[in-house]
């Protein structure tokens, strides 16, 4: 089990293969593996998914980051 | 519905005709955002029980009855720790008392269960009927077998032909058998139904204990009907499972090897399923507790109540009825006989199966602990949700040197002397109720403020 951190300029919910795991700007626990993470509807940010392997080594100091920017930000 | 099951024409289990993942069906539900927090879901308790025939649900009775017993606060109520119960994850023995309790709730099961299957002689029962001369017919079919006659009494004369319909959502009880190709769990729950495209709620509680009991050679495995190798109820493999797939062994191997198992149903070729005891593949029930919190494809979402912040205090207790090792056999020199070897070669793997999956789990919690201390150490840092974690393992290995000896000594039957029976049950309440990480669950929620989360265990 590994920790992603979602950053998002406001607080959303993070979908980890289409399943509800939390929220964006808090370090989620998530299990090791290829995972497609998204923030579901509405589908305004970039990119639309990110496909990632999470690993046990991503740690709550060094998470798995990822960055969604809302559409014309 | 055991003795239709003779005929390939009348498979166990009724066909789906269509997969609906948002039914509510008998699963742990998956939650998401716009769900109110369930406030049941703050102090998650979870008991496993493990296979042993009567040893175990023996073992287990007596643990429950502790449960019952021992009084905790919450939200300024005193309540029975019994009453916090989420998930009974149980194989084969264990899963006699599982269904039980599930089935009649708490009063009858304290009552009764010890008449109704802790006493009752099951094995003489059960030979009666092997020998009964109006049962060789049904037993000369090739689709007829002594575990269909053995489902067939327990649904009659134990749990009085109760389905998975008529089951409370909670304790929500996960009754595992082993899909014997596979080699792997299969617990009775909805979600791997669907992947059958068959209904969970019309079947048979004493059945799936059947499946769940189906000790190998003694009871042949019992069949199920996998529709969806033949037509089509709209089933899909969650993404979960195809990107467990698509990563590969070397992303999660475990993941994996699950997604493949769940995703063979979907298969022309795997038209029927073959379960065995759930010993196979996991004697002691906690394989399901394990991927509730590790896995990518779990059929627990625990993780995810984690993650949503509904989750406060995790307590697993683990009920181990594993016998002893009989020592007695290296005391000569002559080798053990083909039988021995062939009992051993079958029980080894699984005991250390399941030592690896407690040491996994506790490890796994371990991590994770070690994580948030030292998030907390290094300042400026936002948490993760935290939970407090407390992990009962009763075994035999912890009681008291007089009695210890006398309980791994106990066969795996289904019918035991009753002062063995006294024994078990007594073991598992003095376990439980001495339990030292209890004792500080209940100190934790009397005073709530003692410990930053994750709270440091005795030393």
């Amino acid at each position: 089990m590994g920790f992603v951190y979602v950053h998002y300029d406001r607080e959303r919910s993070v979908y980890v293969d289409d399943e509800w795991t939390g929220f964006t700007n808090k370090p989620l626990r998530v299990s090791n593996g290829l995972h497609d993470i998204d923030l579901g509807e509405p589908d305004n940010v970039t990119p639309e998914s990110f496909s990632k392997i999470v690993k046990a080594t991503h740690t709550i100091l060094r998470p798995l980051e990822l960055t969604f920017v809302r559409d014309g930000a | 519905m055991a003795i239709a099951g003779m005929s390939d024409c009348a498979p166990l289990n009724a066909k789906l005709a269509h997969v609906d993942p948002g039914h509510p069906g008998y699963r742990l539900r998956r939650i998401d955002e716009t769900q109110p927090p369930d406030p049941r879901d703050r102090i998650f308790v979870v008991v496993t029980l493990s296979g042993g025939g009567t040893r175990a649900a023996a073992f287990g009775y007596g643990a429950l009855e502790a449960l019952r017993d021992l009084t905790v606060p919450v939200d300024g109520r005193a309540v029975s720790l019994l009453s916090e119960l989420d998930v009974i994850s149980s194989v084969s023995g264990g899963s006699f008392a599982a269904a039980y309790y599930a089935a009649f709730g708490p009063e009858k099961f304290f009552s009764d269960f010890p008449k109704d299957v802790l006493h009752r002689h099951i094995e003489t029962a059960l030979a009666f009927k092997v020998l009964a001369p109006w049962n060789w017919p049904l037993l000369w079919s090739p689709y007829f077998s002594r575990s269909d006659l053995a489902a067939d009494y327990y649904e009659r004369r134990i749990f009085g032909g109760k389905t998975f319909s008529e089951l409370p959502e909670r304790p929500l009880i996960v009754l595992n058998a082993t899909d014997l190709t596979a080699g792997a769990p299969f617990p009775f729950l909805q979600d791997s139904f669907d992947a059958l495209c068959s209904n969970l709620d019309p079947f048979p509680v004493g059945s799936a204990v059947a499946s769940s009991s189906a000790f190998p050679v003694g009871f042949p495995p019992l069949t199920l009907r996998n529709w969806n190798a033949t037509d089509d109820c709209g089933y899909e493999p969650s993404k979960a499972i195809v990107n467990a797939i698509k990563g590969g062994p070397e992303a999660n191997a475990h993941d994996y090897e699950r997604a493949t198992e769940r995703f063979s149903f979907t298969t022309p070729e795997r038209r029927y399923l073959h379960l065995s005891d759930g010993g196979i593949s996991d004697n002691l029930g906690v394989r399901a507790v394990l991927a509730g919190l590790v896995s990518g494809v779990p059929d627990l979402p625990i993780l995810q109540r984690v993650n949503g912040g509904r989750i406060d205090k995790l307590v697993v207790i683990t009920v181990d009825a594993k016998p002893g090792v009989a020592i007695k056999k290296d005391h000569g020199r002559r080798a053990p006989t083909f039988l021995t070897v062939l009992s051993r070669a079958a029980s080894a793997p699984m005991a250390n199966y399941s030592t690896d999956s407690v040491a996994w789990l506790q490890e796994s919690i371990d991590t994770d602990a070690a994580f948030v201390l030292d998030a907390i150490a290094a300042g400026g840092v936002t948490l993760p949700h935290c939970f407090d974690y407390y992990g009962v393992h009763v075994q035999f290995e912890n009681a008291p040197p007089e009695i210890k000896e006398r309980l791994k000594h106990i066969g795996t039957r289904l019918e035991l002397p009753k002062k063995d029976v006294a024994l078990l049950i007594d073991e598992g309440r003095r376990q439980v109720g001495q339990s030292k990480e209890l004792a500080r669950l209940l100190r934790d929620l009397k005073d709530p403020e003692t410990f930053p989360c994750p709270s440091p265990p005795d030393e």
